[in-house]
């Protein structure tokens, strides 16, 4: 049995709980310091999940995957996926190797926002995410009355609602923050909890999000000011003609001072008629 | 057992550490917390992203405060055995091994549910980019070769090595998990 082969099979015995515990202890030591075989690891989940699709398991097997594979929901996602694509008939895509991207743009960046937007350890829900929503009203001077063709004037709307929001990392666990749109909020002020980084300049655009996200507008010079701590608050006023009901998404960028930009974060709440 | 999150500038030192060149810290960044979800996931954890996070936490946090790590990735498996000791010796966990769980049958969904399942995994799989679909519609289609040739196959393709694809490859799937959940979840509410 060649070593690639011996490490397939031990590997599999590991992900399916069939080694006894020293020998356990040493591969994880062992895939914890060398990259290779932890990669060898990830194949060896991969091929597990097809065997078992394919009905290639032993009964034990079967079993012990269902128990290990089945029970956790990351790895049963996992395996509903890969189910979902052999049943699917997906097309491989071609695309000339040119015209892809060499990586994704600044990942330790969105890695550092992932990570900070984790909470679950600090007391808050095991969703991980900091919303906090304010729903608040102030009155702001009218700047100019409308006259309708019938001499009729158009209602005061002179209200604002404010709105503050943290990055999200997974929209799925906890609740999204809602607004409510009264017929007197002429706008939607969003505070964007933008992190201690100083840009030069912050660009926000706004998603509504369906079956696809649709951009509803976007500003390469939003205001910003600063919190007690010290992190920044980016602020964006927004019509409130512009928002209808359902989900939307704001994705900040921060424009550094040689004009690269890095991706901030993905704030997320959701409108709702009075 | 709750670290904070480290700031921008102990983030940055955690890369530092990882390697000089950024891009290469971020792999080697997201290899280890894959490193860690899975020794956690292992042990029948359904807190294993938490346990990850706070072990990532308590390094980055070493690291800053100058303690001095020779073999990073040897220190960040001790960590993963120390937070799960601390994990189990909590009055609050109820932690049950695997062989305790009852087993998961799968139960074949109304044809109905199963298009939807589709439906929705169809439409996550167009919203990868192009090369997110690529790399993982390719990696599925390979049950005539084993993994390690597909890979390199593939990673060949790109244009990137092996281990950089693998990465992506996760990354990508994740993508897709999300976006599935957040489908059927829409689905589930109507």
């Amino acid at each position: 049995m060649n070593e690639l082969s011996y490490n397939s099979d031990l590997l599999k015995r590991y992900l399916l709980g069939r080694l006894p515990p020293d020998q356990q202890d040493s591969v994880e030591e062992k895939f914890f310091t060398e990259n290779d075989l932890f990669i060898e690891l990830l194949d060896a989940e991969d091929q597990l999940i097809c065997d078992y699709l394919s009905d290639r398991l032993s009964a034990v097997d079967r079993e012990r995957f269902e128990r290990r594979f089945l029970t956790l929901p990351d790895r049963r996602n996992e395996v509903e996926l890969a189910r979902l694509f052999r049943a699917g008939n997906i097309e491989q895509p071609s695309i000339e190797p040119a015209t892809m991207r060499a990586s994704a743009p600044d990942r330790p960046r969105q890695l550092f926002a992932a990570l900070r937007a984790n909470l679950a350890l600090t007391g808050a829900s095991a969703a991980a995410l900091i919303l906090i929503a304010v729903a608040g009203l102030w009155l702001v001077s009218r700047q100019s009355t409308e006259l309708g063709d019938y001499g009729v004037t158009a209602p005061e709307r002179s209200a604002v609602i404010t709105l503050e929001l943290a990055p999200v990392l997974d929209r799925s666990e906890g609740a999204t923050p809602r607004v409510v749109k009264t017929a007197r909020a002429r706008a939607i002020g969003l505070k964007l909890a933008a992190g201690p980084t100083a840009f030069l300049n912050y660009r926000g655009s706004l998603q509504r999000l369906e079956v696809e996200a649709v951009e509803v507008m976007t500003s390469d010079a939003l205001k910003w000011e600063q919190s007690n701590s010290g992190d920044r608050i980016v602020t964006w006023e927004i019509s409130t003609d512009k928002l209808l009901s359902g989900n939307y998404q704001v994705k900040l960028e921060g424009v550094n001072a040689d004009y690269s930009i890095e991706g901030i974060g993905a704030y997320h709440f959701k409108v709702v008629e009075e | 057992m709750s670290t904070p999150p480290p700031t921008q500038e102990v983030f940055d030192k955690l890369l530092l550490y990882l390697a000089p060149d950024r891009e290469r810290a971020g792999e080697e960044y997201e290899l280890l917390r894959l490193r860690l979800l899975t020794y956690f996931r292992s042990r029948a954890c359904l807190c294993a992203e938490e346990l990850a996070d706070e072990a990532l936490n308590r390094l980055a946090q070493k690291i800053a405060d100058g303690e001095p790590i020779r073999e990073i990735t040897r220190y960040c498996y001790g960590l993963a055995h120390w937070v799960w000791m601390e994990y189990l010796r909590d009055p609050k966990t109820k932690h049950t091994s695997f062989d305790e769980l009852p087993l998961m049958t799968v139960i074949m969904p109304d044809p109905l549910l199963l298009q939807e399942r589709m439906d929705c995994f169809k439409r996550c799989l167009k919203r990868l980019t192009a090369e997110e679909r690529l790399m993982i519609v390719s990696y599925w289609d390979h049950d005539q070769q084993s993994d390690s040739t597909a890979r390199r196959e593939i990673a060949e393709r790109m244009g990137i090595s092996p281990t950089a694809l693998r990465i992506r490859i996760s990354r990508g799937k994740n993508k897709l998990k999300e976006c599935y959940s957040n489908c059927m979840e829409k689905g589930q509410k109507r």
